[in-house]
């Protein structure tokens, strides 16, 4: 039988099928050796980034009896904080406490209330939280029920591997976002690029958060009187991968995380109950620096489904802000290398008990944001061009409210008329918190003596209508630099906010509300005011003439189509200006490429410069201006940013930096503020009077209807009528 | 009448039905003028979302008024306080307005050129129907019919297009779980009440709700029937001398049927309606060959038998 | 004595009969809902509805019993046209049909198990199976689920088509229903061919098989 198989095989291999079977199979084989043991080295070599086994302190081993010790106190401080909600409203402080006492006897509540992991933990004999290995014990599928009724079983670690939460950026269609050149992003008719995040406020924006992915920073705070503390920084705070790098592997056209790095996804900070943000700082090994984890046994048999408290722990950061009051996480920085807090806000619009009255209202996040398994929805609107897990699902007030909510009183019916034209926010925001990032300058560093470092300067920030924030026709899509897309449905030619508001500001307002920080900044740097103040105020005269041709050019024909689609509504957006280095050779009527800081020369130093050159020394900074990239995504991105191709100069030449210039974005950027609901909405003629909040002729309502919105007779009526009967 | 129900704002007395679709047809006579209903009302009532949540009902009452509609509607050329006369003059319109009493007969009695339409029978058979039988006075016509939007002119070249406008009107109280009273025909049961018809939704698409729901009198095209009196017999439309031929293809029969061919040309374009469609020509000719098959066999069986008894022979 | 061949195996003989039960259903029902009127119900319309459904469904299937079984057992031969001398063989068959049968001469075709079919019949069948029937059913399937017909063909309603060329099909494989039912009774003797699909065994004609 042998005999006869070789001899088969002989035969075979003298056909000429034979042979170039015998080939493929071998290629096959080889290629297969080569993407599991070869390439994931490779990767590393030319990406710059590294993998390493993870492992954490806080993941330790306890004994039968510590298990039990904690499950009582876990045990006692969900029941006592589950029944302090129910009997918050008493008024006398004793019957509250009675209250309480008797909720957390009574069997009913307790069932409700429990941690049921606790049970499950000391059933399964588990003593030690050992990351995703020990969830996936029991949870290594999920049953997911999707958007269209169907229900399917799903790989858990996969499911989350693939959500944005770890990858934060997507290779596929289903951003709200166009380029300049008026093409969808990544849809169909493009060559879809790995985007996730275009976020100006900070200095890194997410294409780089290899630049600032886990940083110590050496600082010298006053109270240290000299010494120096070691302070966490970097984008990985927020990020659920506990790698050394953001999942790199991810952004590519093949390959996969490698197994070492899957072990480091952070289960407990969204579905435990008594997570320790003190863990979240950077730690150092031999690999390099990552963001360490909560991973008691404590924290795992705490496990519930997420609620907003375990949601804020990293979204408050970008909602409220760092330094917002409310924000929990701010309160437990670390319990070594404390994480450094980002002063100004990045949309300022809270979401807390205080700020939201949906959140007062006991809404969970996930209401509104309905999960998918571990994909989360953003909903179909956006300028930012954030990635989303589910780009079709729809996250919208009138998912709940019907389309004439207003149920009270007399102008209910007009207040619902007007739900044509406003988004709900445009009322039920009325003010961001004071925290909100307006104009921010990278460029010309300050010392902050309280946290002994130097951080750039905001020169503006505000809450108020008109200053922090404004309004603008939004019909649910933007640009590749965020500004709203929208046009004034009753006459669109005479709205134009990229050659106007968007570049425009009033040089001797802004001179008044900038003076305190500008003093300031002249302290450290020498600077001549006017012409920052003319720079400032219009950012256009930073493109050369032929650049601003081109832009209205650009307008004129791929943007104006996009601002016509759909149904347009004026919709409160903050505003947000930076002043960064861009590489010159990349530039556009829009913009030119921004260049990273690194984080440690940056705050350590005090000197920009030095932090981007720095930072543009990483090697997949490096890598970005060769070839590979250039063909792989580069030119697709700049083709969205409306600059015809990538220039793959690269921008440090002989440790010097070439062509690279500061500068304030071309145009203001517009981010949607969709928390901080405030309950009782704007009134008529906070908008419609000749002083209003409302700007009617930016918006591009000709002259006479502006007189006409400004001073309506109903309202007038209305007046009078109230007059009369109040007399 | 009550002031809660969500149509009060606009609604007639039973009796004033004909004379509101006359209204509209009296303006066929003259071209319709083109116009606008007066600005200071479409400020506010140009709003889409102009509107309440009924508080009895719990269903979202529109206030809005579609300017484009009405500019093209039979009462285009009528200023909003042509019909609506009360005192508007409050903002917000004082709870009063919602009372007035709208009656199309005020307008158009004893018109002689609406007396083709025969509007004392549309008022007569609406009496008769399902709605006014069970719901009474609190059914009117505009329940139906959007006097800011009425146009009996409106051409339709699609028998689908036609069967959209006129089934849409149903569906919106009838698949509306919004609709109070309504609920046992929400959307299950809608299609549960259906459940025997084949292919419920290819003939929600291709005919009216009203063709089955309708008595076959002409004169009663108004007279809307309960589940249990509606047509149920498959073959009443899918014959020859299909029920539907005086009913959705009434107005294209006429113009149709000396096309070439096909009876019940005036199909041939939009569905196939088994039983219904038939091509002459091929009926003819299927017959034919089926005789003509027939002779011949029997012409050969005849011939053999023969050749077997001369040859047994 | 003759000698009986062994000609039709039981599967075949299954399908042969079913098939030709659930073509009778459908041509009755098939001709009253395309006929339907109320004052003359042969087939209550519903009834007939379900009626042709159900058989509908039921020859698809078969025929793709009937395929999948002459795909394995090898029965896909006999409809694979001998192309030599195939015109002059087909006339003298319709030579022997049109006069030949009346003068008693001898069957011009010697059936054996491994060519079952007279060059007529095997031109006819392969139309019949291998075009006419899939056309049938495929039509029929579009007009069972009418939302999977082309929305518009022609600028006329998609199911229109569809329905037209049913029905022409449908009539001409009636015709054929005929032919063949007759051309059966021409075998040894009237009811040979019929006993033959019934018991396997073909009865071959006088003066032959010797």
């Amino acid at each position: 039988m042998r005999v006869r198989s070789i001899r088969a095989a002989r035969r075979a291999l003298g056909t000429r099928t034979g042979r170039i079977g015998v080939a493929v199979v071998t290629a096959v084989i080889l290629g297969a050796v080569f993407y599991v043991v070869g390439y994931p080295k490779l990767f590393e070599a030319y990406t710059g980034v590294r993998n390493g086994a993870l492992t954490y302190a806080s993941s330790v081993a306890i004994s039968d009896a510590e298990f039990e010790a904690i499950a009582d106190r876990l045990t006692y401080d969900t029941r006592f904080v589950a029944a302090s909600r129910v009997t918050a409203d008493e008024k006398s402080e004793f019957t509250r406490k009675v209250k309480t006492d008797i909720l957390m006897k009574t069997p009913s509540f307790r069932r409700d209330t429990d941690l049921r992991h606790i049970e499950y933990l000391r059933d399964a004999g588990v003593r030690r939280y050992e990351g995703p290995a020990t969830c996936l014990e029991c949870h290594s599928t999920m049953t997911v029920h999707t958007p269209d009724g169907e229900t399917v079983e799903v790989d858990t670690l996969e499911d989350v591997l693939d959500s944005v939460h770890f990858t934060f950026q997507r290779t596929a269609a289903g951003f709200s976002t166009y380029g300049y050149d008026g093409r969808e992003v990544n849809a169909e008719g493009t060559r879809p690029i790995p985007v996730g995040k275009i976020d100006r406020a900070c200095g890194i924006p997410g294409s780089f958060s290899w630049t600032g992915w886990a940083e110590l920073i050496e600082t010298k705070p006053e109270s240290a009187h000299g010494k120096t503390v070691m302070r966490s920084e970097g984008c990985g705070q927020c990020h659920i991968g506990g790698g050394y790098h953001p999942a790199t592997e991810k952004m590519m056209p093949f390959g996969d995380v490698p197994d070492v790095a899957k072990d480091g996804v952070d289960c407990l900070i969204c579905h435990s109950q008594a997570y320790d943000m003190n863990y979240r700082h950077v730690i150092e090994d031999e690999v390099g620096t990552r963001w360490n984890q909560d991973r008691s046994m404590k924290a795992a048999m705490a496990v519930t489904l997420p609620d907003n408290e375990n949601c804020l722990l990293c979204h408050q950061h970008n909602m409220g802000g760092d330094t917002y009051e409310h924000n929990k996480a701010a309160e437990a920085l670390g319990y070594e290398n404390p994480r450094l807090l980002h002063a100004g806000a990045k949309r300022a619009n809270p979401f807390s008990p205080e700020a939201d009255v949906h959140y007062a209202a006991g809404l969970q996040c996930t209401d509104c944001h309905t999960p998918v398994g571990h994909k989360i929805p953003r909903g179909t609107k956006g300028t930012d061009l954030v990635a989303n897990d589910l780009p079709g699902v729809e996250v919208a007030c009138e998912n709940c409210h019907t389309t004439a909510p207003h149920t009270e009183g007399t102008q209910r019916v007009m207040l619902n008329g007007h739900i044509a034209r406003l988004a709900c926010e445009t009322c039920h925001i009325k003010e961001l918190e004071p925290l909100n990032v307006v104009l921010r300058d990278w460029t010309k560093p300050v010392w902050n003596a309280e946290e002994g470092v130097y951080t750039p300067t905001d020169i503006l920030r505000s809450g108020e209508v008109g200053q922090g924030f404004d309004f603008f026709w939004f019909n649910g899509a933007g640009t590749f630099l965020a500004n709203a897309l929208g046009t004034n449905p009753v006459s669109p030619d005479g709205y134009n906010p990229l050659m106007e508001r968007l570049v425009t500001l009033d040089p001797d307002a802004m001179r008044e509300a900038l003076k305190p920080a500008l003093e300031e900044m002249t302290k450290t740097h020498e600077f001549d005011v006017d012409a920052y103040i003319d720079e400032l105020t219009d950012t256009l005269s930073a493109l050369p003439p032929k650049g601003v041709e081109k832009r209205v050019k650009v307008i004129e024909e791929k943007l104006r189509p996009l601002m016509a689609m759909g149904e347009s509504k004026i919709t409160p957006f903050k505003l947000l200006n930076a002043r960064m280095y861009e590489h010159m050779a990349n530039e556009g009527p829009f913009g030119a490429m921004i260049l990273p800081f690194d984080y440690a020369t940056y705050y350590e130093t005090g000197n920009p410069t030095d932090a981007v050159n720095e930072a543009v020394k990483n090697p997949i900074i490096r890598r970005m201006y060769e070839f590979p990239f250039k063909a792989y995504m580069m030119d697709e991105f700049m083709a969205y940013f409306g600059v015809d191709e990538w220039k793959t100069a690269y921008p440090l030449q002989g440790g010097e930096l070439v062509d690279v210039e500061p500068h304030w974005m071309r145009q203001t950027a517009t981010l949607m503020v969709n928390h901080g609901i405030q309950r009782d909405g704007r009134q008529c003629a906070e908008c419609h009077a000749p002083d209003g909040v409302m700007d009617f002729d930016a918006l591009g309502y000709p002259p006479e209807r502006v007189a006409d919105l400004e001073r309506l007779p109903e309202l007038e009526a209305m007046v009078e009528q109230s007059l009369a009967h109040s007399r | 009448m009550s002031a809660k129900t969500p149509h009060a704002i606009r609604r007639p007395r039973r009796w004033a039905i004909a004379p509101c679709v006359a209204g509209a047809f009296a303006l066929l006579a003259a071209a319709p003028a083109l116009a606008e209903p007066a600005p200071e009302c479409v400020r506010c009532h140009g709003m889409s979302t102009l509107g309440y949540q009924d508080r009895a009902s719990g269903a979202v009452v529109s206030l809005h008024v579609d300017a484009d509609a009405y500019s093209t509607s039979n009462h285009a050329d009528l200023d909003c306080v042509a019909c609506h006369k009360a005192q508007y003059g409050d903002y917000p319109h004082a709870d009063a307005v919602r009372d007035e009493d709208l009656h199309c007969l005020d307008c158009h009695t004893d018109d002689e050129r609406l007396a083709r339409f025969k509007l004392d029978e549309v008022g007569e058979s609406f009496a008769r129907s399902v709605h006014v039988t069970r719901h009474g006075d609190a059914f009117t016509c505009f329940d139906c019919h959007d006097a800011h939007a009425f146009d009996i002119a409106r051409d339709r070249d699609q028998v689908a297009d036609v069967v959209l406008d006129s089934n849409a009107i149903c569906l919106n109280c009838h698949q509306s779980t919004e609709t109070v009273g309504m609920a046992a025909l929400a959307p299950t049961a809608l299609d549960v009440a259906h459940a025997w018809l084949p292919n419920a939704s290819l003939h929600r698409r291709h005919v009216r709700c009203l063709d089955c729901h309708t008595p076959d009198d002409p004169a009663a095209s108004h007279e809307i029937l309960a589940a249990e009196d509606a047509r149920r017999a498959c073959v009443d439309c899918h014959t020859a001398d299909s029920a539907l031929l005086t009913k959705l293809y009434r107005h294209r029969v006429r113009e149709e049927r000396t096309r070439a061919g096909f009876i019940n040309a005036t199909v041939f374009n939009d569905a196939y309606i088994i039983g219904m469609t038939r091509n002459v020509a091929l009926d003819r000719a299927s017959v034919a060959a089926f005789v003509a098959a027939l002779t011949l066999i029997a012409a050969h069986a005849a011939a053999r038998w023969r050749a077997t008894r001369k040859a047994g022979r | 004595m003759n000698r009986r061949i062994r000609l039709y195996p039981f599967w075949l003989r299954a399908w042969h009969w079913s098939n030709a039960a659930l073509f009778v259903a459908l041509i009755v029902s098939g001709v009253s809902l395309h006929y339907a009127d109320p004052s003359f119900p042969w087939i209550p319309f519903r009834i007939a509805r379900s009626l042709h459904n159900v058989a509908g469904i039921a020859l698809a299937a078969l025929y793709v019993a009937f395929v999948g079984g002459n795909v394995l057992r090898g029965g896909w031969r006999q409809y694979a046209p001998d192309t030599t001398r195939l015109l002059d063989r087909m006339r003298r068959q319709g030579a022997y049909y049109l006069w030949g049968v009346f003068r008693g001469e001898a069957h011009p075709f010697q059936v054996t198990p491994s060519r079952r079919f007279n060059p007529l019949q095997q031109m006819t069948y392969l139309v019949v199976m291998g075009v006419a029937l899939p056309l049938l059913i495929a039509t029929g399937l579009l007009l069972l689920f009418p939302q999977a017909a082309p929305e518009r063909v022609l600028g006329a309603g998609g199911v229109w088509p569809v329905a037209v060329a049913h029905s022409v099909v449908a009539f001409l494989l009636t015709l054929f229903f005929l032919g063949h039912v007759y051309l059966a009774t021409m075998g040894a003797s009237i009811l040979s061919g019929a006993r033959g699909m019934i018991t396997g065994w073909h009865e071959p004609h006088e003066g032959h098989g010797q």
